[in-house]
């Protein structure tokens, strides 16, 4: 039947579907955090906004946020609701910003031509933000020229830096404010953004969504005249935006930058993809998805194309796989042989796994998170007996510097929490043939990096404020636990990333969903040895702390009153549905009754069978 | 009641298997009735729910499908392995060189339906292991129970083909290896003509690209379908992905298996009985891939 029959039919159940999910109210922001090659920057995101910070003088460096187009309806059904939708939007905006900010507003907001385009400037006049969505996707290219975002807005934006402020930072740039990184591309997926990352040389940005769809965008050749181009549009936009027309203007000026369609490259069919990382070699590509699968492609002569070859599968993790990265080993370190590079993973199911790419074997796997339930533990009092093996793990692990007391304090509150979404999660890990993964629940494997002389590995797990660091040991091909690196003032961390003179950068925060607190942290190799210390201090000054952090002590309180631990990886995970419902609703099939009818047949046909040769046996002996 | 009265007279019931006048207590049917396993045509294949997947196909173990044949050659190489030994060579270097590969799946026929595709395989092709794959658990039960009652009708035949529920669209790479399959085939596909649909369809850009991984170059994807559109669609994604080629119908004439596309399966034999023309497109994975544009 229609649609618009159905609704009428079902008034209720069309308003609940209406009404956002639940999935979506809960995704705590993801915060992502990517260095600048080459430089002194350091961007972090948390939900729709993005921050660059030069680290070393604490300016900020703005993004040029393009003026929001008109919102195109999606639908042609929908436009008359959405224009009805924008008025009201805009109305309730303009009464509560009242004051005239950078873009003049019209003052009346009637005009229904206009009215999404007001209202989405008024929006982003209030707020300007990179994406209008949570930020997924935050990666630097590897000159270091152009930052790389995407977000839950389905769209995939790139900035370059204009090219006075490039490359070098040094001591030159007295003025107290840096040029804005305009948008110089902008493109539309289909589904929202997961992944994303650059080709190898840097020609090419590539993002994934959660369909699973691996797409290509360009990176526009003549960066200069881009910036320069894009700069043009904004600053012409901005200066004449007010009256109907000029409004017009501006979104014709900023739509010149937008929508572009990506092409696809590869698909992995209906998984949300993880990561993205390009091959040193520069042929390969790995993409890992939720479905427990990494995959290596072999990159077609041009990126625009599709990717006709698969390399390889490295197969072997139990749960969704959360990050990949590449590491490459230094020539002239080790004597080990074999290939310069190697894949590292890291997942759901606590492991992370060192693979040989071209071929899919795995050469190393090290568990991260120890299996949270124990069956013989399960069985018993299932709250005190997970504890405590929990916190046997960590403390006998922990080795990192900074306070250790604090750390071991807060590590039982962890454990309590975290029982309860897990012991939920418990019946079902066997027993049912599913797809969900087979492995015991424990903590997953939320980001990982590699240090760029490709010896060190570090390892977020979701849920602990302790980052580990692994050694990759090249001669051997496996990894070694080494340290367990907490910050004093850094909880949740939530990912990690190497900058380009090996430092090891941190960034965390509370995971609540309406959270705004981000935390960031740095450590450096000690000098003379291959351990760690934290040095945020020493590295960040005040103004670049100030500008990159938000710190709302409530929040902790109520994490520690019922935050959800696992609440990053929730969107990997499957919804999980009522089991007994299921089987009360199959007990009932029809093919039950005659595939257990056809299977007792040939039970009293083998009997009968069975009978009749010892009775010929017996027959013939007597 | 002997057994071969049951075999008898399950085949003469296999005769009217739709007929809903047989008395149940007067003979033993020893088929599957396909009217306790009707289910809907469609099922969603973005779910995914409830499938036992391998890890790697490695580790999957075929046995259970295919009991006769793994035992036979498991039987074969302990006697390799022991022959090699006694004749005094190195055990290991003559168990690797002697040792004949597992056998391992050749054909796969994704969407089976109610298997018959596979059962006239199954007698052409005695020799290669065959899989269907389908999506619906109840005919996938029926197909399970239609080779089982084969089996033990005629012992010796049948033992080359299994079917497995599963989701081929999403888990083909964790049962086989590269390069595994030598034949594929996707017979009366759902067209899903609604153009938002149109990703769910079999044959697209992305899957022909993980179908190219599995087969062996020079393999032959097979499909066929009723649905003009739905064909045209196949073809100009298989012409467009640079790792096909077209096989020419000359080839097509001497080929067994394409034969058999048109009126094998259930659905096959629904289009003829309808007097609908199918739309074959059959095509060879090459080695190299084509120049892309």
């Amino acid at each position: 039947m229609g649609r618009r029959r159905w609704n009428r039919k079902h008034p209720q159940k069309a308003e609940e579907q209406r009404q956002p999910r639940t999935e979506d109210v809960v995704d705590p922001p993801a915060r992502l955090l990517a260095l600048q090659p080459d430089s002194t920057v350091v961007a972090v995101a948390i939900g729709p906004r993005v921050t660059l910070v030069d680290y070393k003088t604490g300016e900020v460096v703005p993004l040029a946020i393009p003026a929001a187009p008109a919102a195109a309806p999606t639908h042609k059904h929908n436009a008359r609701a959405q224009k009805k939708q924008a008025a009201a939007a805009a109305a309730a905006a303009a009464a509560s910003t009242d004051a005239a900010a950078a873009t003049a507003e019209p003052a009346t907001a009637e005009l229904a031509a206009e009215a999404g385009s007001t209202a989405a400037a008024a929006a982003a006049a209030a707020e300007p933000t990179a994406h209008h969505g949570n930020v997924r996707v935050l990666a630097f290219s590897p000159d270091g020229r152009c930052l790389l975002t995407g977000g839950d807005d389905k769209a995939a934006r790139l900035w370059a830096a204009p090219a006075a402020s490039s490359g070098s930072s040094s001591t030159g740039s007295g003025s107290s404010t840096r040029a804005a990184w305009p948008c110089v591309a902008s493109w539309r997926c289909p589904k929202k953004t997961s992944a994303g990352g650059f080709s190898h040389a840097g020609t090419h940005a590539l993002f994934a969504d959660k369909f699973g769809d691996v797409l290509v965008g360009p990176v526009p050749a003549d960066l200069d005249a881009a910036v320069a181009a894009a700069a043009a549009t904004a600053t012409a936009g901005g200066a004449t935006a007010d009256g109907s027309a000029a409004t017009a203007g501006a979104a014709a000026g900023a739509a010149a930058a937008a929508a572009a369609a990506p092409s696809t490259l590869l698909g992995h069919f209906c998984s949300i993809v993880t990561g993205v990382a390009a091959a040193p070699c520069g042929r390969l590509l790995a993409t890992s998805d939720k479905d427990y699968k990494v995959r290596v492609s072999v990159l077609p002569p041009q990126l625009h194309q599709i990717s006709v070859e698969v390399q390889a599968y490295c197969l072997g993790h139990q749960d969704f796989v959360s990050c990949i990265a590449f590491a490459v080993r230094q020539p002239g370190s080790g004597s080990g042989s074999g290939s310069d590079a190697l894949l590292v993973s890291g997942s759901g199911d606590g492991t992370v796994r060192l693979w040989d790419y071209a071929s899919g074997a795995q050469l190393a796997s090290y568990v991260a998170s120890q299996p949270i339930s124990q069956p013989a533990a399960a069985a018993a009092a299932p709250g005190g007996a997970e504890g405590a093996e929990d916190r046997e793990g960590g403390e006998e692990g922990g080795e990192g510097e900074g306070a250790e007391g604090e750390e071991g304090g807060e590590g039982d509150e962890e454990e309590g929490a975290d029982d309860g979404p897990n012991g939920g999660g418990d019946g079902e890990g066997d027993g049912e043939p599913t797809r969900r993964s087979k492995a015991p629940p424990c903590a997953p494997v939320l980001s990982l990096a590699v240090s760029p002389d490709g010896s060190t590995v570090a390892v977020v797990v979701e849920g602990e404020d302790e980052v580990q660091l692994l050694a990759l040991d090249w001669a051997t091909r496996s990894l070694e636990p080494r340290q367990r690196l907490s910050w004093p003032d850094v909880r949740y961390p939530c990912q990690v990333a190497f900058g380009p003179t090996g430092q090891l950068w941190v960034v965390g925060g509370v995971p609540l969903p309406s959270a705004r607190s981000v935390h960031v942290g740095v450590a450096q190799p000690a000098a003379g040895g291959d351990r760690y210390e934290v040095c945020t201090d020493a590295v960040l000054t005040p103004a670049a702390r100030a500008a990159l952090e938000v710190r709302v002590p409530e929040e902790e309180a109520q994490m520690a009153e019922g935050g959800e631990l696992f609440a990053y990886s929730k969107r990997y995970r499957k919804p999980e549905y009522d089991e007994a419902a299921a089987t009360e609703r199959k007990r009932h099939r029809a093919d039950h009754k005659e595939t257990a009818r056809l299977a007792a047949l040939r039970q009293r046909q083998d009997a009968a069978a069975a009978g009749a040769a010892a009775a010929a046996e017996s027959g013939k002996q007597a | 009641m002997s057994p071969k009265r049951q075999r008898e007279e399950g085949s003469t019931a296999e005769g009217d298997k739709g007929d809903k006048g047989q008395k149940p207590q007067k003979e033993e049917v020893a088929h599957p009735r396909k009217r306790f396993y009707r289910a809907r045509a469609h099922s969603n294949p973005l779910n995914d729910a409830s499938f036992d997947v391998p890890t790697r196909p490695e580790d999957y173990d075929w046995s259970e499908h295919y009991p006769e044949l793994m035992a036979e050659w498991r039987e074969r190489q302990a006697a390799a392995g022991a022959a090699a030994a006694a004749a005094g060579g190195a055990g290991a270097e003559g168990a690797a060189s002697g040792a004949e590969e597992a056998p391992a799946v050749r054909f796969v026929d994704i969407g089976c339906g109610f298997g018959g595709l596979l059962i006239k395989l199954a007698t052409h092709y005695p020799d290669t292991l065959m899989l269907g794959m389908e999506i619906r658990d109840k005919v996938t039960a029926y197909v399970r129970e239609r080779i089982a009652a084969l089996r033990r009708e005629s012992p010796g035949s049948y033992r080359n083909a299994a079917v497995l529920r599963t989701n081929a669209m999403k888990y083909l790479p964790n049962f086989f290896r590269k390069g595994q399959l030598t034949k594929m085939f996707f017979l009366f596909p759902d067209p899903h003509f609604k153009a938002a649909n149109h990703r769910r369809r079999i044959i697209n850009t992305q899957l022909l690209t993980e179908y190219a991984h599995l087969l062996a170059p020079g393999g032959w994807l097979y499909t066929i379908s009723d649905v003009p559109e739905l064909g045209e669609w196949m073809k100009s994604k298989l012409d467009g992905h640079p790792l096909f080629e077209r096989v020419s119908e000359e080839e097509l004439e001497r080929d067994v298996a394409a034969g058999l596309l048109a009126l094998s399966s259930e659905e096959g034999q629904k289009v003829a009985r309808n007097g609908g023309a199918t739309y074959r497109n059959v095509y060879r994975r090459l080695a190299q891939p084509r120049p892309q544009e």
